[in-house]
Parts: structure tokens; C-alpha cells; sequence
């Protein structure tokens, strides 16, 4: 039987055309696994009733959010609410990975104490160093690739398989990696570097996760 | 020294590292909001929830700095 995986990915605003970048490969990847039935709810096809409906009918075994958020919401496309308190049921027996900010904090929580198995997200804003000139095409923006390489690492391992405790273990490394070994001041004409690491070592303090650490997308 | 002023030192230095840089770079915060390294520098002066989360990621992420690569 083939696992269901669930991604919504809104792309409306800057921030959002950021999330859909790094979410481009994961996505390919799973159109070319076989043992993967994957929905894709793109742009203005991430709304709330959409992800309720492949939340029931698909009932995927893991649903990465991507989207602006906050303590209680999870947002779609033109920040429509996709997931909060009222249909949180409809996270039940499933492992969430939720890329935006601090929905980990209240909505997770909750999340958890309804059934879900997991809740994998940010217990604060979501950071990224963005290069202004580069925010029509977020994929050449080499300010953004670090953060892409940790969320794009946080994905794979937990669509490849791995439990909660072992996805997160493996991006907090990809974290620290970036951290020691980003850039020098030789390709830094903008001095952007120290504020890249202090981001990522942001994001790096506030991705953890509720529920069962370890399950996996094979349970 | 006891933990307030060792805090104060904390939250002197990291105050320092931010004058460094420049203060119109920008952090793309979710929620299409941006906040400039100017006002980041406001939020340690002020001694904000922000703030303080600042400088604690930023003393550990001196820590994991200076253990090597």
C-alpha cells in the first residue's frame, strides 16, 4: 500500500514565493517515488477547503504545511486559515510538519492532545536573510539557500522514512553545518553573513516538535 | 559575578555585534513582516521578550562558533 503525503504550499506574497521554492524539490521527488501517493495543493489551491478535504478523503499519513502562521493558525493561499482549533480533529493518526511561524507553540499542542502523532514545527517566527535583488526568483538567492537546505533536509528524512526525533536531529546538524561554514567575508559584499548565522542559529533554537518522537511516515 | 550581571554582559556584547553590521539589512520574519538590524538593536536596548530571545540565540550560536568546524 502506498503512503499519502499531503503538502500545501500558498505562493502569494514574498515570504510565501520563499516556502514555495524550497518545497519545488521535495515535491518533484515524490512524483518520482512510486511507493508515494502525493497531493500538492499549490498557489490558490491551498485553501481551507481543499486541505479539509484531502485531510479526509486522502488521509495522508503526513501533511507538510507551508504558509504563514501564528500561535493558533496555520495559513493558505491569501493567508486564508487552512488549519486552527476547529478542524484540528482533522489532523488525527497523522504526523504534521508545519514550515511557518510559531504554530507549534499553541495550534501544536492542541494538535497533539486531538490525535495527531506528531506536530513538528517553530515555537517562534520563521527567519530567513533574503537578498533583495533576488526576491523575484527566490531559487538564485543565495542568502536563502541554507535556509532551504535545513527545511529541505527536515522533509526528506521524514518523507524517507526516519522518525520525528531522528528528521529533526538530522536538520539541527544541517543548522549547525551552515552556521560554522557559511560564506566569508570575501563573498559577503553586503555584509550579510553574521545576520545569516544569527538566523539560522534562530531557526535552529526554535524548530522542535509534540507527540510521538518516534514514529515515522512507515508507521 | 552573579546571573544579572553576567545577563548584562551577555546582553552588552551581542548588542555590539549587531552595531556591526548594517542597519538597514533586513530578516524576513513570516507573516511578510521584515524587521531591519536597527530595530532588532532597539528591542535588546529595551530588554523585550524579543530582545532576550536575541541575545540568548546569539550567545549560542557564539558557543557552537567557537568550537570549531
Amino acid at each position: 500500500m502506498s503512503k499519502r503525503l499531503l503538502i500545501t504550499r500558498p505562493n502569494h506574497d514574498v515570504s510565501t514565493s520563499y516556502l514555495y521554492d524550497f518545497s519545488k524539490n521535495i515535491v518533484e521527488t515524490v512524483k518520482a517515488t512510486q511507493d508515494i501517493k502525493s497531493t500538492v495543493l499549490d498557489g490558490i489551491q491551498a485553501n481551507r477547503n481543499s486541505t479539509e478535504k484531502a485531510l479526509n478523503k486522502l488521509n495522508p499519513g503526513l501533511v507538510f504545511l507551508n504558509g504563514h502562521g501564528n500561535k493558533k493558525n496555520v495559513m493558505g493561499h491569501n493567508d486564508e486559515i487552512i488549519l486552527d482549533e476547529k478542524n484540528v480533529t482533522l489532523t488525527k493518526d497523522k504526523i504534521i510538519y508545519a514550515l511557518s511561524c510559531d504554530s507549534l507553540e499553541e495550534l501544536g499542542s492542541l494538535a497533539i492532545d486531538k490525535g495527531a502523532k506528531a506536530y513538528i514545527g517553530y515555537r517562534a517566527r520563521f527567519m530567513i536573510i533574503r537578498d533583495p535583488t533576488r526576491s523575484a526568483s527566490p531559487s538564485k538567492d543565495k542568502n536563502a539557500l541554507p535556509f532551504k537546505r535545513a527545511c529541505s533536509t527536515l522533509i526528506d528524512a521524514l518523507v524517507f522514512g526516519n522518525t520525528v526525533e531522528k528528521s529533526i536531529e538530522l536538520t539541527k546538524k544541517e543548522y549547525i553545518h551552515s552556521i560554522k561554514s557559511y560564506g566569508n567575508s570575501e563573498d559577503d559584499p553586503y555584509g550579510d553573513v553574521p545576520l545569516i548565522r544569527f538566523a539560522l542559529a534562530w531557526d535552529h533554537e526554535f524548530l522542535d516538535a509534540e507527540g510521538d518522537l518516534s514514529t515515522s511516515f512507515d508507521n | 559575578m552573579n546571573k544579572e550581571e553576567i545577563e548584562e554582559e551577555q546582553r552588552k556584547l551581542v548588542l555590539a555585534r549587531f552595531k556591526t553590521l548594517n542597519p538597514e539589512s533586513k530578516i524576513l520574519l513570516g507573516g511578510s513582516k521584515e524587521i531591519t538590524v536597527k530595530e532588532i538593536i532597539k528591542d535588546i536596548e529595551n530588554g523585550s521578550d524579543f530582545g532576550k530571545k536575541v541575545v540568548q540565540v546569539q550567545m549560542k550560536m557564539i558557543q557552537v562558533l567557537s568550537t570549531g568546524v
